[in-house]
Protein backbone atom coordinates (compact mmCIF):
# COMPACT_ATOMS: atom_id res chain seq x y z
CA UNK A 1 0.00 0.00 0.00
CA UNK A 2 1.61 3.68 -0.94
CA UNK A 3 0.97 6.00 1.71
CA UNK A 4 2.60 8.78 0.15
CA UNK A 5 6.08 10.35 0.88
CA UNK A 6 7.27 10.40 4.40
CA UNK A 7 6.94 13.25 6.11
CA UNK A 8 8.76 13.07 9.06
CA UNK A 9 9.35 10.48 11.88
CA UNK A 10 7.82 10.62 15.39
CA UNK A 11 8.68 9.40 18.75
CA UNK A 12 5.26 8.73 20.49
CA UNK A 13 4.51 7.58 24.35
CA UNK A 14 0.97 7.26 25.17
CA UNK A 15 0.06 7.99 28.63
CA UNK A 16 -2.45 5.24 28.53
CA UNK A 17 -2.01 2.12 26.78
CA UNK A 18 -3.99 1.82 23.99
CA UNK A 19 -4.19 -2.01 25.13
CA UNK A 20 -7.14 -2.74 27.52
CA UNK A 21 -6.31 -4.85 30.58
CA UNK A 22 -9.33 -5.42 32.07
CA UNK A 23 -10.98 -2.27 32.62
CA UNK A 24 -13.10 -2.25 29.42
CA UNK A 25 -16.03 -1.91 28.58
CA UNK A 26 -18.09 -2.67 32.12
CA UNK A 27 -15.47 -2.31 34.88
CA UNK A 28 -13.13 1.21 35.08
CA UNK A 29 -9.58 1.30 35.86
CA UNK A 30 -8.53 0.40 39.23
CA UNK A 31 -7.34 3.29 41.01
CA UNK A 32 -5.02 3.37 44.21
CA UNK A 33 -6.88 3.64 47.54
CA UNK A 34 -6.27 6.94 49.00
CA UNK A 35 -3.39 7.86 51.66
CA UNK A 36 -5.12 8.04 55.13
CA UNK A 37 -5.33 11.31 56.03
CA UNK A 38 -3.34 12.46 59.49
CA UNK A 39 -4.16 12.46 62.77
CA UNK A 40 -3.27 14.08 66.18
CA UNK A 41 -0.91 12.45 68.13
CA UNK A 42 -2.67 10.79 71.06
CA UNK A 43 -2.88 13.16 74.44
CA UNK A 44 -1.93 16.13 71.99
CA UNK A 45 -4.01 19.29 73.07
CA UNK A 46 -6.53 20.97 71.13
CA UNK A 47 -5.11 23.56 68.76
CA UNK A 48 -6.53 26.63 69.82
CA UNK A 49 -9.14 28.53 67.88
CA UNK A 50 -7.81 29.99 64.46
CA UNK A 51 -8.20 33.92 64.37
CA UNK A 52 -9.66 35.10 60.93
CA UNK A 53 -7.53 37.93 59.24
CA UNK A 54 -7.93 41.35 60.56
CA UNK A 55 -10.69 42.97 58.55
CA UNK A 56 -9.37 46.17 57.15
CA UNK A 57 -10.78 49.40 58.85
CA UNK A 58 -12.96 51.37 55.92
CA UNK A 59 -10.88 54.26 54.68
CA UNK A 60 -13.68 57.47 54.11
CA UNK A 61 -13.20 60.87 52.32
CA UNK A 62 -9.99 60.14 50.88
CA UNK B 1 17.02 10.70 26.34
CA UNK B 2 14.47 12.74 24.04
CA UNK B 3 10.87 13.89 25.12
CA UNK B 4 8.28 12.51 23.53
CA UNK B 5 6.80 14.32 20.00
CA UNK B 6 3.05 12.95 20.90
CA UNK B 7 1.14 12.14 24.16
CA UNK B 8 -1.57 10.25 22.65
CA UNK B 9 -1.29 7.43 20.06
CA UNK B 10 -1.39 7.93 16.77
CA UNK B 11 -4.61 7.17 14.67
CA UNK B 12 -5.80 6.01 11.96
CA UNK B 13 -7.90 3.36 9.73
CA UNK B 14 -6.70 -0.16 8.63
CA UNK B 15 -8.49 -3.47 7.63
CA UNK B 16 -7.83 -6.94 8.88
CA UNK B 17 -8.42 -9.90 7.69
CA UNK B 18 -10.40 -12.92 9.88
CA UNK B 19 -9.04 -15.42 11.59
CA UNK B 20 -9.16 -18.22 14.01
CA UNK B 21 -7.38 -19.68 16.81
CA UNK B 22 -8.83 -22.12 19.59
CA UNK B 23 -10.83 -19.40 21.22
CA UNK B 24 -12.25 -17.34 18.61
CA UNK B 25 -11.60 -15.20 15.85
CA UNK B 26 -8.38 -13.08 15.33
CA UNK B 27 -7.21 -10.26 13.36
CA UNK B 28 -4.82 -10.58 10.97
CA UNK B 29 -2.96 -8.35 8.35
CA UNK B 30 -4.57 -8.95 5.09
CA UNK B 31 -0.97 -8.72 3.26
CA UNK B 32 1.59 -9.93 5.47
CA UNK B 33 2.10 -12.84 8.07
CA UNK B 34 1.31 -10.72 10.97
CA UNK B 35 -1.98 -11.53 13.60
CA UNK B 36 -3.04 -9.17 16.34
CA UNK B 37 -3.15 -10.96 19.47
CA UNK B 38 -5.88 -10.31 21.73
CA UNK B 39 -5.02 -7.54 24.48
CA UNK B 40 -1.34 -7.23 23.20
CA UNK B 41 0.12 -4.95 21.45
CA UNK B 42 1.84 -6.13 17.58
CA UNK B 43 5.07 -4.88 17.23
CA UNK B 44 6.58 -3.97 13.66
CA UNK B 45 9.27 -6.34 12.63
CA UNK B 46 10.86 -5.87 9.33
CA UNK B 47 11.42 -9.17 7.43
CA UNK B 48 14.33 -6.55 5.05
CA UNK B 49 16.24 -6.65 8.28
CA UNK B 50 15.55 -3.39 9.47
CA UNK B 51 16.78 -2.41 13.12
CA UNK B 52 13.84 -0.69 13.99
CA UNK B 53 11.00 -0.76 12.21
CA UNK B 54 9.44 1.70 10.56
CA UNK B 55 12.53 2.57 8.85
CA UNK B 56 12.47 5.65 7.22
CA UNK B 57 14.05 4.14 3.89
CA UNK B 58 11.96 1.29 4.08
CA UNK B 59 8.23 -0.13 3.70
CA UNK B 60 8.52 -1.70 7.00
CA UNK B 61 5.47 -1.14 9.65
CA UNK B 62 2.37 -1.31 10.75
CA UNK B 63 0.34 0.65 8.09
CA UNK B 64 -2.99 2.77 8.80
CA UNK B 65 -4.18 5.71 6.80
CA UNK B 66 -5.83 8.91 7.56
CA UNK B 67 -9.66 8.83 5.58
CA UNK B 68 -11.07 5.08 4.88
CA UNK B 69 -11.62 5.66 1.58
CA UNK B 70 -7.44 5.22 0.63
CA UNK B 71 -7.96 1.98 0.88
CA UNK B 72 -8.30 0.30 -2.04
CA UNK B 73 -11.59 -1.86 -2.94
CA UNK B 74 -9.47 -4.99 -2.94
CA UNK B 75 -8.47 -5.26 0.69
CA UNK B 76 -11.75 -3.70 2.02
CA UNK B 77 -13.96 -6.54 0.22
CA UNK B 78 -13.19 -8.88 2.52
CA UNK B 79 -12.03 -7.46 5.64
CA UNK B 80 -12.66 -6.16 8.89
CA UNK B 81 -12.42 -1.96 9.32
CA UNK B 82 -11.69 -0.08 12.25
CA UNK B 83 -9.42 2.45 13.31
CA UNK B 84 -5.86 1.29 15.41
CA UNK B 85 -3.66 2.64 17.39
CA UNK B 86 -0.23 3.50 16.07
CA UNK B 87 2.75 4.11 18.89
CA UNK B 88 6.49 4.03 19.55
CA UNK B 89 8.05 4.97 16.15
CA UNK B 90 5.78 6.15 13.92
CA UNK B 91 6.94 7.72 10.45
CA UNK B 92 4.45 9.87 8.84
CA UNK B 93 3.23 10.04 5.71
CA UNK B 94 1.31 12.14 2.93
CA UNK B 95 -1.80 10.09 3.63
CA UNK B 96 -1.20 7.87 6.43
CA UNK B 97 1.97 6.32 9.00
CA UNK B 98 4.06 3.22 9.42
CA UNK B 99 4.10 2.80 13.18
CA UNK B 100 6.10 0.26 15.19
CA UNK B 101 3.24 -0.93 17.73
CA UNK B 102 -0.56 -1.16 17.32
CA UNK B 103 -3.89 -2.28 18.58
CA UNK B 104 -7.01 -1.73 17.46
CA UNK B 105 -8.96 1.00 19.35
CA UNK B 106 -12.75 0.44 17.05
CA UNK B 107 -13.84 -2.04 14.83
CA UNK B 108 -16.86 -2.34 12.25
CA UNK B 109 -17.97 -5.85 10.93
CA UNK B 110 -19.89 -5.71 7.32
CA UNK B 111 -23.78 -6.63 8.12
CA UNK B 112 -25.05 -9.25 9.11
CA UNK B 113 -22.55 -11.60 10.14
CA UNK B 114 -23.28 -14.13 7.62
CA UNK B 115 -21.98 -12.12 4.94
CA UNK B 116 -18.67 -11.83 6.50
CA UNK B 117 -18.43 -16.07 7.02
CA UNK B 118 -19.38 -16.15 3.44
CA UNK B 119 -16.05 -13.60 2.82
CA UNK B 120 -16.88 -12.47 -0.67
CA UNK B 121 -14.29 -13.41 -2.73
CA UNK B 122 -12.63 -10.02 -3.68
CA UNK B 123 -9.23 -9.85 -4.31
CA UNK B 124 -8.61 -13.66 -3.00
CA UNK B 125 -8.58 -17.03 -4.74
CA UNK B 126 -10.94 -19.29 -4.31
CA UNK B 127 -8.84 -21.60 -2.01
CA UNK B 128 -8.11 -18.75 0.28
CA UNK B 129 -11.27 -17.78 0.56
CA UNK B 130 -12.65 -21.19 1.00
CA UNK B 131 -9.70 -21.84 3.96
CA UNK B 132 -11.38 -17.99 5.42
CA UNK B 133 -14.64 -19.42 5.59
CA UNK B 134 -13.56 -22.81 6.91
CA UNK B 135 -11.11 -20.40 10.07
CA UNK B 136 -14.29 -17.87 10.73
CA UNK B 137 -17.01 -21.40 10.73
CA UNK B 138 -14.86 -22.55 13.05
CA UNK B 139 -14.06 -19.45 15.24
CA UNK B 140 -17.69 -19.05 15.31
CA UNK B 141 -18.61 -22.37 16.47
CA UNK B 142 -16.01 -22.41 19.88
CA UNK B 143 -16.62 -18.95 20.88
CA UNK B 144 -20.37 -20.07 22.10
CA UNK B 145 -23.13 -20.60 20.95
CA UNK B 146 -25.69 -17.68 19.71
CA UNK B 147 -22.73 -15.35 20.28
CA UNK B 148 -21.90 -13.23 16.80
CA UNK B 149 -18.19 -12.31 15.36
CA UNK B 150 -19.27 -8.77 16.67
CA UNK B 151 -19.37 -10.33 20.29
CA UNK B 152 -16.42 -12.49 19.73
CA UNK B 153 -14.52 -9.58 18.71
CA UNK B 154 -15.86 -7.70 21.22
CA UNK B 155 -15.16 -10.10 24.46
CA UNK B 156 -11.21 -10.75 23.07
CA UNK B 157 -10.06 -7.26 21.97
CA UNK B 158 -12.24 -5.61 24.80
CA UNK B 159 -12.98 -2.45 22.36
CA UNK B 160 -16.11 -1.43 20.67
CA UNK B 161 -17.54 -2.98 18.13
CA UNK B 162 -20.09 -2.01 15.58
CA UNK B 163 -21.50 -3.32 12.69
CA UNK B 164 -22.12 -1.44 9.15
CA UNK B 165 -25.43 -0.63 7.66
CA UNK B 166 -23.61 -2.40 4.46
CA UNK B 167 -22.60 -5.62 3.55
CA UNK B 168 -18.97 -4.31 2.79
CA UNK B 169 -16.58 -1.74 4.36
CA UNK B 170 -15.95 -0.53 0.52
CA UNK B 171 -19.29 1.16 0.90
CA UNK B 172 -17.48 3.67 2.02
CA UNK B 173 -15.96 4.52 -1.32
CA UNK B 174 -18.97 5.70 -2.72
CA UNK B 175 -20.30 7.86 0.35
CA UNK B 176 -19.55 11.31 1.34
CA UNK B 177 -18.22 10.30 4.79
CA UNK B 178 -14.51 11.59 5.01
CA UNK B 179 -15.46 14.23 7.70
CA UNK B 180 -17.83 11.99 9.69
CA UNK B 181 -14.96 9.29 9.46
CA UNK B 182 -12.44 11.56 10.84
CA UNK B 183 -14.06 12.37 14.07
CA UNK B 184 -14.58 9.21 15.05
CA UNK B 185 -10.32 8.74 14.56
CA UNK B 186 -10.36 11.88 16.39
CA UNK B 187 -12.66 10.82 19.23
CA UNK B 188 -10.91 7.17 19.43
CA UNK B 189 -7.66 8.96 20.43
CA UNK B 190 -8.29 11.73 22.15
CA UNK B 191 -11.17 10.45 24.42
CA UNK B 192 -8.77 7.08 25.14
CA UNK B 193 -7.41 7.99 28.40
CA UNK B 194 -10.57 9.24 30.20
CA UNK B 195 -12.39 6.08 28.73
CA UNK B 196 -10.22 3.99 30.11
CA UNK B 197 -10.86 5.20 33.24
CA UNK B 198 -14.63 4.67 32.86
CA UNK B 199 -15.65 7.92 31.85
CA UNK B 200 -19.03 7.75 30.66
CA UNK B 201 -19.00 11.02 28.92
CA UNK B 202 -16.10 10.09 26.94
CA UNK B 203 -17.70 6.75 25.82
CA UNK B 204 -20.90 8.38 25.01
CA UNK B 205 -18.65 10.68 22.62
CA UNK B 206 -17.25 8.30 20.82
CA UNK B 207 -20.38 6.43 20.64
CA UNK B 208 -22.22 9.58 18.84
CA UNK B 209 -19.06 10.21 16.49
CA UNK B 210 -19.95 6.08 15.12
CA UNK B 211 -23.60 6.41 15.01
CA UNK B 212 -23.07 9.70 12.95
CA UNK B 213 -21.27 7.70 10.70
CA UNK B 214 -23.30 4.68 10.20
CA UNK B 215 -25.91 7.08 9.17
CA UNK B 216 -24.12 9.01 7.02
CA UNK B 217 -23.08 5.07 5.18
CA UNK B 218 -26.76 3.44 5.46
CA UNK B 219 -28.09 3.19 1.71
CA UNK B 220 -31.69 4.11 2.74
CA UNK B 221 -31.05 7.70 4.04
CA UNK B 222 -30.63 10.75 2.00
CA UNK B 223 -26.78 11.55 1.34
CA UNK B 224 -25.68 14.22 4.05
CA UNK B 225 -25.46 17.48 3.45
CA UNK B 226 -21.55 18.60 2.27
Amino acid sequence: MYLGEPVRVLHVEPVVSPVPDGDFPEVAAALPEPRPRPTPRRGAGVPPARRGRPRPTPITGA
Amino acid sequence: MTAPDLATPVGGWRVWRLGADDDGPVLESPLAAASWTPRTAVTAVCHRGCGDAPAWGCSCGLYAVDDPRRLVGGLLHHGILGCTALWGRVVEHGDGWRGEHSYPLVLFVPSPDDEVLGVPVGALTVEQARRAVLRAARARRVSGLGETLGDALRRRYAVPVHVLPVSSPGAFAGHAVGALAGRVRDECVRGLAARRLGDRVAAARLDRAVDRLLEGLRPDLPPLPA
